[in-house]
């Protein structure tokens, strides 16, 4: 059998063993080692497996990723929502739909000192769902709003998907952050404009609430002041290079917990807690990484990567249809898989024929762009139906509330995601600009 | 709680001090560094043997918590005898996995020690960090038989197959 054959054939075999209900990075470790074996034998994967593992956990880029969830964490117990909800709400709350406008500042606020999706979603929705149920607000935007303000998690950063991305493509980390931001902020804007014709359509669907007073706006505001400040330490010291994304990370981490102490939140049973968040999420992230590990140098071995790329190229299609080709698969993928198997599974073979499309970028610039726009896509499959982990998160949050109800809610803030890649399509320059 | 599952909370429990204590170790180097031009010697090769330790002992309490993520997306109708019988041949398919890597690390381990292999700044010698890794694995293992355990016995109590 051909090296190609073996490669192209692991693709439907893995699909199959996750069909049956085989942990995703299991079956990737699983395909990848039998792979391994039919090309090299066992003796050379037993030796791999020696020391593969230790080297792969033991990779200093990767470290950044427990540390940021241990950031997200303490900021989980710190009551950052809270004072975040707060504060958009005496913004914002007036507002026909404001509380709903008031939850995705919030989650752009969480957003940025959190680097999942899933965390900021349960995070933001214990403050922000009992207030808008209190308020009458309809059902499906409730839950939907939260779903989908759960994704600028990711979106805005520290965002781990970005820093996988970032290694697996040879990007610098502090470009993808801030490749990231504007694109982050015309998320919020695109949400912010869903409610408002949401509400403008039903008015009923999100009532107002009382205005506040311009002192309360004002110290409201001022009780955010701990997110601002570690958004800025975090992420301005990655990019002025004063420290790596894993300092960055620890720095982070030890300002969140300080908070949390600070604010008398840490006691044995909330330290458990943090401690017990991060092993969960890392654990899960640490075997996907792990199966992609060995996946990945079978999948090098096979040579299906650059064969790809060779074929691609040789069919002379215009940048954009391949573009467009590989977004759709991602928006198909991101109904049934998470975002991070997508990206460990799929960039290595979309890495290089990525690489020498040409948009008119230089080849750094075109793999930033695309790291931005396959992310949003990506981010995408957690909201979209039928298995959407964000609207489960909500679900168990709001049990009155039907799944379908909230699928529903969530879908102009689809329509949304799907306008603003099309703009970043146009105007390449929306997420490069700042790096420029 | 079973003995099992406390054995992998307490696991994580040891990872994530330790991942704390390599945040805490962090802060103090870049203090040093940007201060008195001193950092902590040999910071990274401690974070990277300390974080390798820590994901080691994350393993077993994501397993079970039931962290890892499966596709449910086709098994959704299936009856819940098929989806218990698929989910006790995937664990016991973990279990096994498990076990190699726990033969396997024991080894990578033995050789570091046989070849007196060191980090680059502190010398502190590699397999000092593989018995706490090995362990970790020993407890992947038991986890694993104990999932696999658990959906058999769910297996065996839903014979009427409804999901």
């Amino acid at each position: 059998m051909s090296l190609l054959l073996i490669g192209a054939l692991a693709f439907p075999v893995l699909f199959i063993l996750m069909l049956l209900r085989v942990p995703i990075g299991l079956a990737m470790l699983l395909v990848g080692g039998l792979g391994y074996l039919s090309i090299r034998g066992g003796g050379p994967l037993l030796a791999h497996l020696q020391t593969g593992p230790f080297y792969t956990f033991s990779n200093y880029s990767l470290s950044v990723i427990p540390l940021f969830l241990l950031m997200g964490q303490f900021a989980t117990q710190a009551g950052l929502s809270r004072a975040l909800f707060n504060a958009a709400q005496s913004w914002l709350g007036h507002r026909r739909g404001g509380l709903a406008m008031a939850t995705i500042a919030g989650c752009a606020g969480f957003g940025a000192i959190c680097g999942s999706s899933l965390a900021t979603a349960a995070s933001m929705g214990q403050v922000a769902l009992p207030e808008m149920r209190r308020h009458r607000y309809a059902g499906g935007l409730t839950t939907g709003v939260l779903a989908a303000g759960g994704t600028l998690g990711i979106l805005i950063p520290p965002s781990i998907i970005l820093i996988i991305y970032a290694i697996l493509t040879e990007q610098n980390v502090a470009s993808m952050f801030v490749a990231a931001l504007i694109p982050g902020l015309l998320a919020v804007a695109g949400y912010i404009v869903a409610i408002h014709i949401i509400v403008t359509l039903s008015p009923s669907a999100g009532p107002v609430t009382v205005k506040a007073s311009r002192s309360q706006r004002i110290k409201a505001l001022y009780e955010t002041w701990p997110v601002l400040f570690i958004f800025s330490l975090v992420i301005g010291g990655i990019y002025a290079g004063v420290f790596t994304p894993t300092e960055g990370a620890a720095v982070g981490a030890v300002c969140t917990g300080l908070l949390a102490y600070a604010r008398g939140r840490l006691n044995k049973a909330t330290f458990l807690a943090t401690i017990q968040g991060t092993a969960g999420a890392s654990g899960m992230i640490f075997l996907i990484l792990l199966g992609a590990d060995v996946f990945n140098s079978f999948l090098a071995l096979t040579q299906l990567p650059v064969a790809a790329a060779g074929f691609v190229q040789a069919m002379a299609w215009s940048p954009f249809v391949v573009l467009m080709a590989i977004l759709g698969l991602y928006l198909l993928l991101g109904c049934m898989m998470d975002s991070l198997s997508m990206i460990l599974l799929t960039i290595p073979v979309f890495f290089p024929i990525i690489a020498q499309l040409d948009f008119g970028l230089t080849p750094d610039e075109t793999l930033i762009w695309f790291g931005i726009l396959a992310l949003i896509v990506v981010e995408m499959g957690l909201i979209t139906p039928p298995v959407g982990l964000n609207v489960f998160i909500i679900s168990t949050l709001a049990k009155d509330i039907s799944m379908s109800e909230t699928f529903k809610g969530v879908l102009p803030f689809l329509l949304s995601d799907l306008i603003r890649v099309g703009l970043l399509i146009v105007f390449p320059s929306l997420s490069l600009g700042l790096l420029r | 709680m079973s003995l099992i599952t406390r054995l992998a909370n307490g696991t994580a429990v040891c990872g994530g001090i330790i991942l704390i204590l390599l945040a805490l170790m962090t802060l103090v180097s870049i203090l040093g560094r940007a201060l008195f031009s001193m950092p902590v010697p040999g910071d990274y090769e401690l974070m990277e043997a300390g974080c390798a330790i820590a994901a080691f002992a994350f393993l077993p309490y994501a397993q079970v918590t039931g962290h890892h993520i499966i596709v449910a997306f086709f098994s959704r109708h299936w009856p819940a005898t098929v989806c218990h019988f698929l989910d006790t041949v995937a664990h016991l398919t973990f279990s096994f996995i498990a076990a190699l890597l726990f033969w396997r690390a024991a080894h990578g381990g033995l050789n570091f020690y046989r070849d007196g292999d060191t980090s680059m700044i502190l010398a502190i010698p590699v397999w000092w960090a593989f018995p706490a890794i090995v362990f970790c694995l020993a407890v992947l293992i038991l986890t694993c038989l104990q999932s696999a355990y658990s959906s058999w016995q769910q297996l065996k109590t839903h014979p009427a197959g409804s999901p």
